[in-house]
């Protein structure tokens, strides 16, 4: 421990050290392998994740393609077909949402809580080149036979090790977050004031780190079982059942956490009005957290389902996102309509998420026996198309902190439309399907769904890939350097607007005010 | 005393082990009374206990957060106006932005994914996957501490170095040593026995007509040198691992092939191969 031995003049040098905001930041690639910058290490999560969306969604088509006619089309050959529909359910939620929302978070949130970076800076850039090692990785264990279903030792055993790679990384990630939330916010920041994406991204935060440590438990487990040939834990074909937790509800919805407060932070500010009962809004959030707490279904149990607590668990899902609507309609009622892109964003994703919980609580109903079939993929693929077109959202909205400049507003309204009804195609569908009682959630012979509705699941997905393809179009202003970027595009009302566009190294280039209200710009517009 | 995260941890613990006891007494077959409120705060010692799955979780969420919140009181949250008294500061320390580059992270991530590698395909990637992520570690411990010193980061690099320098010069000089040999031995082994007259006679020659160039010329940049050095050491690199992969020539004397052919198998083995047969999961 130096620094309790710092002698006085180290302490003088350190008042008259150059201030972080001048100092030369590092340029060609040692800033891109180097950098221990948030902004950096989100935009490499952003544009990753976003690579890997695009051939996860390709992926979800093929399969919707194939059940069109299971009987005749063959796009997957019997033996590999297992394997492959783990890879996308898997690839959807670990290599393509959370990471997307992780980026984000990682380039916003210190900025919002007027920190100079996010906390433990180099762990978080460890986050991100351990999840983008482990999750190239974890492709490759598929590509050797590997996976549930797979047939070579070795493979199932790179997959079981890569995947708690992957899983390691976004805890460390997800403690980066949480950290700088509860220990990094500037001077009259309480966690009562805290801007709402921040606290949602904290409360999501410490859900991961709660509940994926049992994940990583299990595939530590499952790995000394197969080493040992499967003899205690079935090995290879338990492997799927496993985890299969952590892609259902109620676990799945601890990504859309993070939306919640997306959603209030943009309308409020398109609203130019302040959210009525903040402290409302922060429960809701923090209910969200308690009612996504998947790792009760971490059990070889199928009715661990219909336990008293899943069911509560799951009617109560639906509740945030309603609260956090009310409280959203009250905004505008009381506020200025502007049509923003963000507002677009925002709301498309809200109704996704209303449609995920909605479902969700439905199929948390024993009576309708939902549960362990396709339905559940339904409740999935709305949930995190929600929290997909809320991270774009995110992008575009704070453009000009993330890239160099703002997005193409006009490609930029377009693209939620199209996501939400990508989103809706694909996942409606699948619940139809699991009303019916046709198909079960990870049938060997994937046959899944009502064939005819397939039609419309394949549909989705070209319209989900158009989607993110003119997402990534409205972001290519972001990579074009620009003078010109304004601090504060939207009259925004949190610390993050205060910062310069593109923000530099250490993030404010003054002293920050010392914050008074949960809308600090707003207090300083009317002051001025 | 308790800071806002701790109180939050406490109060998320104290919640768990009331949303325990409650749960585990509204479960379960047995009928509601002192035996089911018993049995949830024994941990199931007297009493009953109802759903032992629902239970088991709120009370490790409770435990976990307990955990957390002593943890966090420990460290008064990391409260910056608790670090500022502990260091007799008058004013708050600055969160200091990391400004230099640092490739311990990337170098740990590969690191790690060699020894996930070494975990799916054969114990020497993991072998150098450990060594890789002890060597990632201390490099990090010292550069965190290093940073942390002074404020002044030229200060706090040149203690880096101090510390470092004699580890990491002579550790840095001998890998390259052992990689130019061992390059420039599978070269020579691979070329027919001319090429390798030529090649022993070339390299040496290169190298210090090039050393000669950078001892004559001190207005030569840094990047020029370091650009002659990639290429010879990516030249060299590539070299030897194409040789490698061709393998030795013929040798006139003859050798004991029968030996080596066995090791090399046993090496080429994998440590635990399953071919289990797979069934559906369901």
């Amino acid at each position: 421990m130096a620094v309790t031995e710092t002698p006085p003049e180290t302490v003088a040098a350190a008042g008259s050290a150059t201030p972080a905001a001048t100092r030369p930041a590092p340029t060609g690639l040692a800033a891109v392998l180097g950098s221990g910058d948030h902004k950096v290490i989100g935009r490499l999560y952003i544009v990753t994740s976003l690579l890997f969306g695009l051939a996860t969604v390709v992926l979800g088509g093929l399969f919707a393609f194939e059940s069109v006619d299971a009987a005749t089309l063959e796009v997957f050959s019997s033996g590999s077909v297992l394997q492959s529909f783990s890879l996308f359910r898997l690839a959807t939620v670990f290599l393509v949402a959370i990471p997307l929302v992780i980026g984000v978070a990682m380039a916003v949130v210190p900025l919002q809580v007027g920190a100079p970076a996010v906390a433990f800076p180099r762990a978080a850039a460890a986050s991100y080149w351990a999840w983008l090692v482990g999750s190239l990785l974890f492709i490759a264990s598929y590509l050797m036979d590997g996976g549930p279903g797979g047939t070579s030792g070795s493979g199932v055993n790179l997959w079981i090790a890569s995947f708690g790679m992957v899983l390691v990384a976004i805890l460390l990630a997800s403690l980066c977050l949480a950290t700088t939330v509860f220990a990094l916010r500037t001077s009259g920041l309480s966690l009562a004031r805290t801007p709402l994406f921040s606290w949602s991204v904290a409360v999501a935060a410490v859900l991961w780190l709660f509940t994926l440590p049992v994940l990583v438990a299990t595939l530590v487990v499952s790995y000394v079982d197969h080493r040992h040939a499967g003899g205690v834990l079935g090995g290879n074909a338990a492997l799927a059942p496993r985890v299969g937790w952590a892609l259902r509800n109620p676990q799945v919805y601890v990504v859309a956490i993070p939306l919640l407060g997306f959603f209030a932070d943009v309308l409020a500010t398109t609203a130019k009005a302040r959210l009525a009962l903040p402290g409302a809004a922060r429960a809701a959030i923090g209910g969200a957290g308690v009612v996504s707490f998947g790792a009760v279904l971490a059990t070889n149990d199928a009715s661990a389902v219909e336990t008293p607590l899943v069911i509560a668990m799951g009617l109560a899902a639906v509740l945030p996102a309603l609260l956090i609507a009310g409280l959203i309609g009250d905004l505008f009622r009381r506020g200025s309509f502007r049509l923003t892109t963000g507002a677009v964003y925002a709301v498309s994703s809200l109704l996704l998420v209303l449609v995920a919980t909605g479902a969700g609580a439905l199929g948390s109903i024993p009576a309708l026996e939902t549960a362990g079939t396709i339905y559940d993929i339904g409740v999935a693929h709305a949930t995190l198309v929600a929290a997909v077109i809320a991270a774009l959202g995110g992008v575009h909205w704070w453009a000009t902190k993330i890239g160099r400049q703002g997005a193409n507003e006009s490609l930029g309204k377009l693209v939620p439309l199209v996501l939400l009804i990508g989103g809706l195609l694909v996942s409606a569908p699948h619940l139809v399907s699991g009303i019916a009682g046709e198909g079960i959630e990870t049938s060997p012979d994937w046959t899944g769904g009502i064939e005819g509705l397939n039609y419309v699941v394949v549909a989705g997905s070209v319209v989900l890939l158009l989607g993110l393809l003119l997402a990534a179009a409205s972001f290519l202003p972001l990579f074009k350097a620009s003078d010109q970027s304004p601090r504060d595009p939207w009259e925004g009302q949190t610390l993050e607007w205060l910062s310069p566009s593109p923000p530099p190294i250490g993030n404010f280039d003054a002293d920050l005010p010392t914050v008074t209200s949960a809308e600090p710009l707003v207090d300083l517009r009317e002051e001025n | 005393m308790f800071k806002t995260g701790s109180r939050f941890l406490f109060g998320l613990s104290a919640f768990g082990f009331v949303a325990a006891i409650v749960y585990a007494a509204a479960t379960g077959d047995n009928a509601l009374g002192m035996d089911s409120i018993l049995g949830p705060i024994t941990g199931g010692y007297k009493g009953y206990v109802g759903d032992h799955m629902g239970y088991s979780v709120l009370v490790g969420l409770s435990a976990a957060a307990l955990f957390g919140g002593i943890f966090l009181s420990a460290l008064r949250d990391a409260d910056p106006e608790a670090s500022a008294q502990v260091l007799g500061l008058e004013t708050v320390p600055e969160v200091p932005a990391p400004v230099r580059a640092n490739y311990w992270p990337v170098i740990g991530a590969f690191s790690l994914g060699a020894v996930v590698l070494g975990l799916g395909i054969g114990s020497t990637m993991f072998f150098l996957g450990c060594v890789g992520l002890a060597v990632t570690g201390i490099e990090w411990a010292v550069r965190a501490w290093a940073d942390r010193a002074t404020g002044d980061p030229e200060v706090n690099q040149s203690i880096r170095d101090r510390f470092l320098g004699p580890v990491e010069v002579p550790g840095l000089a001998a890998l390259g040593v052992a990689g130019l040999v061992l390059a420039v031995s599978r070269i020579l082994l691979a070329l027919p026995k001319e090429g390798s007259y030529v090649v022993f006679g070339l390299v040496p020659a290169i190298i210090l007509v090039l050393a000669y160039l950078v001892v004559s010329r001190p207005q030569l940049s840094q990047s020029a040198i370091a650009g002659m050095l990639l290429i010879g050491a990516v030249a060299l690199l590539g070299g030897g691992v194409a040789a490698a992969i061709a393998g030795e020539r013929e040798h006139e004397g003859g050798h004991d092939t029968e030996h080596e052919t066995e090791h090399e198998t046993e090496e080429g083995l994998v440590p635990i191969s399953i071919d289990i047969p797979i069934q559906a999961a369901n």
